[in-house]
């Protein structure tokens, strides 16, 4: 039972009820056993020794809530009876797992009876209105993925880190039930915070029936649920690597996580874990190897220069039962990325490239209190957030101690002054920045496309900070209905610099370094009510937010913007299916990096600078959602979900004025995205489990991108009259039209096969399979050599791909200890997929036409001749061998190669064949 | 590359266990494949094995020849092509015997804005510290708006530190710039102070004279050089081995001197007679060379005061064993020579040559 149990946890299944999603509950009825089946009204039932206590109401009911995602101890007591303990009673968040007692009289004190597990089936629970992806800590053991973005790019709509078509950033994230979220970027940069999976308890990805209690999210929430540590002491170690693979197949992997936990005195517990990686190359690609030998990836295609990264991802959590009912949780987690990142035109003089550091660190509080007499479960969260982002010139290449690992602190150049956002000494130079000249290290020698001596000069630091704390009520009013009520504020810091061209003093062609420093703050108000019947729950609940971003510009006071969401949610169950209908309006403010000016050089058509909008307000969406879920077989379940969502007010650059360049952000953009998903779930019978989930969306939108130019309306100066843009919607950057993604997984009874030398080699054998295939996604095609685009917006689509991911594991037991080997191979197939594509040819490669039209053009600004002492020497292009190369015979062919060299895709090109080696110990 | 052991095929008892980690400590052991390099290519070799022989063949000025602080490899200034319109003066490293250039010292920092850098007279240390000319201007425009002594070194992002700043008056008058520079010792550097006139139509040559020879302290924070005396209008200057004193030459003097430092002396060391100067001296294992006769211009600077330099267009170089009194010329078929180094194994010599490209070419030193 219980491996069937773990089985469906693996296979992520699972439903969950609207409310309070970052917790599960347990409720039941306690009977007496025998004819009678009497209620037992009084019956005290705890959970985990005690940290959370209820008692049965006058028909025997109860009602344990504020359970964490996991494995939990229930024992029914009452006086007279024989106590039963329920051990591992599954939870998931959002969902009621169903638990009733039968106690028996027991006039004499008899041992409590145990019962070691509780299957959970809540598909077809009518209070379940949100339809949750999950997967578990343990699910990420057994599936070929590392991270927890990559199982959530696992889930149903999911593309990367854009859900159901959506924007990056549009997402939510709820660790532990406190929200986190990169609010100066999130469209454009990561978190930068990353739990380990071996303190996860449970992942969710949630697309609708989004509970009340949350915001700060248009499109989808992740929940994140850390587990709490047992008392039992114990450790789990992993190392994991790509050495042996050599040529060819070593990336310069290493990763170790180690893990520990244990009781630190009775009621507290305590649990650490580190999570540390490396990689030589951290961006892999499945270019095509080129056909010129002097090429130096001719012979070495798998390692790209300049491309290492480290990650380092460290967490730590404390549960303390402070007294009966009252439980305090202290959550720590630090996350520190540093990369080294490849740039085509610094390839060969990658010793000053550019790189970046990213870290983000998390402190939460949690205490929790359960009102035993009054119903009432309360939970007070205290968080704080920050996130630290640094662009620019490594300082040295990273002195590499173990793999990709470097002992010393990656040092960008002019960090420093960045942190003290001090704009007028950055008029002058940066001191360490020079000014890129053309590379002689190429193979070709000759001055064309490679640069060297620095990087491009771009130096940018941002820090965001935040202090949040929530409180939420959840209050039984009846039997069968139960209110929420909760309230959060966060106080932000924002803080940005940026420089461009750092090697040259401001001026005229140079910008001024730009800064900004200023304190947002937020607020939010819920209320939801939930109440049940047979065959009927209805969620609803409204949400009033507010915010306030920019108050540092004189005279561009922001006014406080407030937003009012109503979400409801009615499921029922009609002939053996259960039927949800849910409505929700979402808002989230947007990115603090439109409230800001932004220089960039994306394009010469559309301007380089956009006018920062201090006043911006939500960005929001409304979404309508059918979902029906059967399961017509106890292993086999299906979900269909069929939604459509309006989007309205996403930020996009809108036109001030006549001037091209003269651009500000506004809540201007609006779309619409609609879809059906279908999940399809096996769980484990007969040693083997499936999960297929099938996607058909269509994603669109006015602006793909907050930074793309959108025209807003205007004025005739002729007549007067108002001109309104055309209401054209595009495909979306993700709009992924179909997915298809396919799970399987097997494992093989313990005692299997023969035994060879003490072994059964067949014994104990773990595999997962996922299966991958995708549409392509929309791209914009340009003229060839301009940037007119050529139809409309998005309106190519690059080709479909597919990967095959696999885990294999051998579970081997020694003594108490406990172990494993594995084999992770990503792509197995090693099938080379086309991730984006140039503009002007609609294919990864550039014409023929162009590399040659590049060739003339470097060609006729530096025709001179190269003599022999110099180092763009190349003596075996040196046809006559007269000392020089010089003349279109000889140099030209080099201009030629320097250009197919330069212009050969790889970022074009999705990752190659992956395949890690791992041992795990366990004890 | 360690190759992998293979996965153990047999249970793992509590006894066993040890065997597990085989395979990890081996994975661990195992060095990762790196990526494709982005060093440097090998430098060419010498194009030839002949003597005397041409060892630069660019179509621009090589100029200021100087041994390196190890003694393996020669430094020079080399004309990188920048933009279109601007050049600039560059420091490489080449071979003993010639070749492709093993290491380069650029700052194209102003190229951006039409200006050119100019590095010449590079004086390396045995510790690798850099001394060398820069001189920032407009392309052949006449007087650079800036010109400095610095110390830096051949890292690309070493901006080097200002020494001396010139222009600087001096008892002989307006000190513009420095040649042969040299390094006396580990903390002083010593080198001919110069006046820069700017002749000829619209200023565009170049004439560069000394005016004397100076010791500067790198150490020292005030940048303040001492005037060595009686080194009035010093042509060239040569550091002894030991530090203890200083060769040089005068303006139009065909004679060598000898300065020790310690009783503060100066003694003349050999006379080449006849009607030119000698200049450029250098001196190894009692061993003295020096560029002889040729083509040289005196000119008055009437810009600031009426001081004389001598605008030096090549000789022929001399070689005296001063053991013996023999003295012997090192030709370069056909060439005017100057600035001569002296290698460190005292063998051979590289020389600017006086052509229309300025190429260096390697001598014998039989």
């Amino acid at each position: 039972m219980k491996s069937l149990c773990l089985a469906a946890a693996i296979l992520g299944l699972g439903t969950s009820t609207a409310l309070a999603q970052t917790d599960g509950s347990i409720s039941g009825v306690v009977r007496e056993a025998g004819d009678s089946a009497r209620l037992v009204a009084g019956a005290r039932i705890s959970a985990d020794g005690g940290r959370i206590i209820v008692l049965t109401n006058a028909q025997g009911g109860y009602r344990l809530r504020g359970l964490n995602s996991g494995w939990h101890t229930v024992s029914g007591t009452a006086i007279g009876y024989r106590p039963v303990l329920r051990d591992s009673v599954l939870v998931r968040d959002g969902q009621d797992t169903p638990l009733n007692f039968v106690l028996s009289a027991d006039p004499v004190g008899l041992a409590p009876i145990e019962v070691i597990a509780i299957r959970v089936d809540s598909l077809l629970d009518p209070l379940a209105p949100a339809d949750a992806q999950r997967f578990t800590g343990e699910d990420l053991h057994r599936m070929p993925v590392t991270t927890i973005d990559e199982a959530l790019a696992l889930s149903a709509g999911a593309v990367g880190q854009s859900y159901r078509g959506g924007r990056l950033g549009e997402q939510g994230t709820v660790v532990d039930g406190l929200g986190i979220k990169n609010q100066i970027d999130a469209s454009t940069g990561a978190a930068g915070l990353r739990l380990p999976p071996d303190i996860l308890a449970e992942g969710s990805l949630i697309t609708n029936g989004i509970s009340a209690r949350y915001g700060q999210a248009v499109s989808a929430l992740v929940e994140l649920d850390t587990r709490d540590g047992t008392s039992r002491w114990q450790a789990r170690t992993r190392y994991e690597t790509d050495r042996p693979l050599g040529a060819g197949g070593d990336y310069g992997l290493d990763r170790a996580v180690v893990s520990v936990e244990g009781g630190l005195a009775k009621g507290v517990t305590v649990l650490g874990v580190a999570d540390l990686s490396g990689r030589l190359d951290a961006d892999p690609v499945n270019a095509p190897t080129p056909d010129n030998p002097h090429d130096p990836r001719h012979d070495q295609p798998w390692l790209l220069p300049h491309n290492s990264g480290q990650q380092v991802d460290l967490a730590a959590k404390l549960t303390a039962s402070l007294a009966t009912g009252m439980t305090l949780r202290l959550l720590g987690v630090h996350s520190g990325e540093e990369r080294l990142l490849y740039d085509p035109a610094y390839k060969y003089d990658a010793d000053l490239g550019p790189a970046r550091r990213v870290t983000a660190n998390l402190l939460t509080a949690h205490l929790q209190k359960s009102l035993l007499r009054s119903g009432i479960l309360a939970d007070l969260r205290v968080g704080y957030y920050d996130r630290q982002f640094t662009y620019g010139t490594a300082d040295q290449d990273p002195d590499y101690s173990f793999g990709a690992f470097t002992s010393n602190r990656l040092h960008i150049l002019g960090e420093d002054l960045a942190r003290r956002q001090d704009t007028a000494s950055a008029r002058a130079p940066i001191s360490g920045y020079l000014v890129p000249s053309l590379s002689d290290r190429t193979p070709w020698g000759v001055p064309a496309f490679f640069m060297a001596r620095g990087s491009n000069g771009t130096l940018g630091w941002n820090e965001f900070r935040e202090l949040r704390g929530r409180l939420d009520l959840s209050v039984v009013t009846t039997s069968n209905s139960e209110l929420f009520v909760g309230a959060e504020y966060q106080g932000q810091k924002v803080q940005t610099f940026q420089r461009v061209q750092a090697w040259l003093p401001v001026g005229d062609s140079v910008p001024p370094a730009t800064a900004a420093t200023f304190h947002p703050h937020a607020g939010a108000l819920y209320a939801e009510y939930q109440i049940r019947g047979r065959d009927l729950g209805l969620t609803a609940g409204v949400r009033y937010d507010e915010f306030r971003g920019r108050e540092d510009l004189p005279g561009q006071a922001a006014t406080t913007k407030r937003a009012v969401s109503p979400r409801v949610a009615l499921s029922t169950v009609l002939q053996g299916a259960t039927l949800v209908a849910s409505y929700g309006r979402f808002q989230q403010a947007p990115d603090y990096q439109y409230l800001i000016d932004a220089a960039f050089d994306d394009t010469v058509r559309t301007g380089r600078f956009r006018r920062g909008n201090p006043d911006l307000g939500f960005e929001s969406s409304t979404q309508y959602e059918l979902s029906a879920r059967i399961r017509p077989k106890p292993e086999i379940s299906l979900r269909v979900n069929v939604y459509y969502r309006r989007l309205l007010g996403l930020v996009a650059s809108v036109p001030l004025g006549v001037r091209v360049d003269s651009s500000q952000f506004g809540n201007e953009d609006f779309g619409t995205i609609k879809g059906v998903e279908a999940i399809v779930e096996r769980s484990m019978k007969n040693h083997w489990a499936a999960r297929v989930s099938y996607t058909l969306q269509q994603a669109q939108a006015t602006s793909t991108s907050a930074f793309l130019l959108r025209q807003a309306w205007s004025v005739n100066p002729g007549n007067g009259d108002t001109i309104k843009p055309a209401r054209v919607e595009f495909p979306l950057d993700y709009d992924r039209s179909r997915g298809l993604v396919a799970m399987v997984s097997a494992e093989s009874p313990a005692n299997l096969g023969p035994r060879l030398g003490g072994l059964r080699p067949f014994g104990g054998l773990q595999g997962t399979v996922i299966v991958q295939v995708s549409s392509g996604l929309p791209f914009s095609k340009v003229a060839p050599g301009t940037d007119s685009l050529i139809g409309l917006p998005n309106d190519y689509r690059l080709p479909g791909t597919q990967t095959v991911d696999l885990l294999l594991r051998k579970v081997i037991t020694f003594g108490s200890a406990r172990g494993g080997i594995y084999l992770d191979v990503r792509n197995l197939l090693n099938h080379r997929n086309t991730v984006a594509i140039r503009r002007d040819t609609g294919m990864p490669e550039a014409l023929p036409s162009t590399v040659q039209q590049m060739a003339e053009a470097a060609y006729t600004a530096h025709p001179e001749s190269i003599p022999y002492e110099s180092t763009r020497y190349r003596s075996w292009a040196d046809l006559n061998h007269d000392g020089y190369l010089e003349g279109r015979n000889e140099l030209f062919p080099l201009y030629l190669a320097a250009a197919q060299d330069y212009t050969q895709p790889l970022f074009a090109f999705g990752p190659p064949r992956l395949i890690r080696m791992g041992v795990e110990f366990e004890f | 590359m360690l190759r992998y052991a293979l996965w153990p095929k047999v249970a793992l008892p509590a006894r066993r266990a040890r065997r597990w980690l085989i395979p990890l400590l081996a994975a661990a052991a195992c060095q990762h494949s790196g990526p494709f390099q982005t060093t440097a290519q090998d430098p060419t070799g010498p194009r030839s094995n002949e003597l005397p022989r041409q060892v630069t063949l660019s179509g621009y000025p090589d100029l200021t020849p100087a041994r390196s602080g190890s003694g393996a490899d020669w430094l020079y200034t080399y004309t990188e092509p920048g933009r279109p319109g601007i050049i600039n003066f560059c420091i490489a490293g080449m071979p003993l015997d010639g070749g492709g250039r093993t290491r380069t010292y650029c700052d194209v920092a102003l190229g951006r804005f039409g200006l050119t850098t100019t590095i010449t007279w590079p004086a390396e240390s045995p510790d690798g510290r850099l001394a060398y000319i820069r001189s920032r201007g407009v392309p052949n425009s006449g007087p650079s708006y800036s010109t400095a002594l610095i110390l830096g070194s051949f890292a690309p992002r070493d901006s080097g530190r200002i020494l001396r700043s010139f222009p600087y008056r001096s008892p002989q008058g307006l000190v513009r710039s420095a040649t042969h520079i040299g390094w006396l010792n580990h903390h002083t550097l010593l080198f001919v102070a110069t006046d820069i006139i700017h002749p000829g139509f619209a200023s565009q040559d170049t004439a560069e004279g000394g005016l004397q020879i100076e010791r500067l302290d790198v150490d020292q924070p005030s940048g303040t050089p001492d005037v060595m005396p009686g080194t009035a209008f010093a042509s060239s200057v040569e550091p002894m081995a030991d530090g203890s004193g200083f060769f040089f030459t005068l303006l139009g003097d065909p004679r060598v001197y000898r300065r020790k430092l310690a009783g503060g002396t100066t003694d003349p060391v050999y006379d080449f007679g006849g009607p030119l100067p000698a200049r450029d001296v250098r001196f190894a294992d009692s061993v003295l060379y020096a560029v002889v006769g040729g083509i040289i211009q005196t000119i008055t600077d009437t810009t600031d005061t009426t001081e004389t330099i001598q605008w030096d267009f090549g000789g022929t170089l001399m070689r005296v064993d001063l053991r013996s009194g023999l003295a012997d010329s090192l030709v370069v078929p056909g060439l005017l020579v100057r600035h001569p180094a002296l290698s460190g194994d005292h063998h051979r010599l590289l020389v600017e040559t006086v052509s229309q490209t300025k190429d260096l070419w390697l001598v014998e030193a039989p």
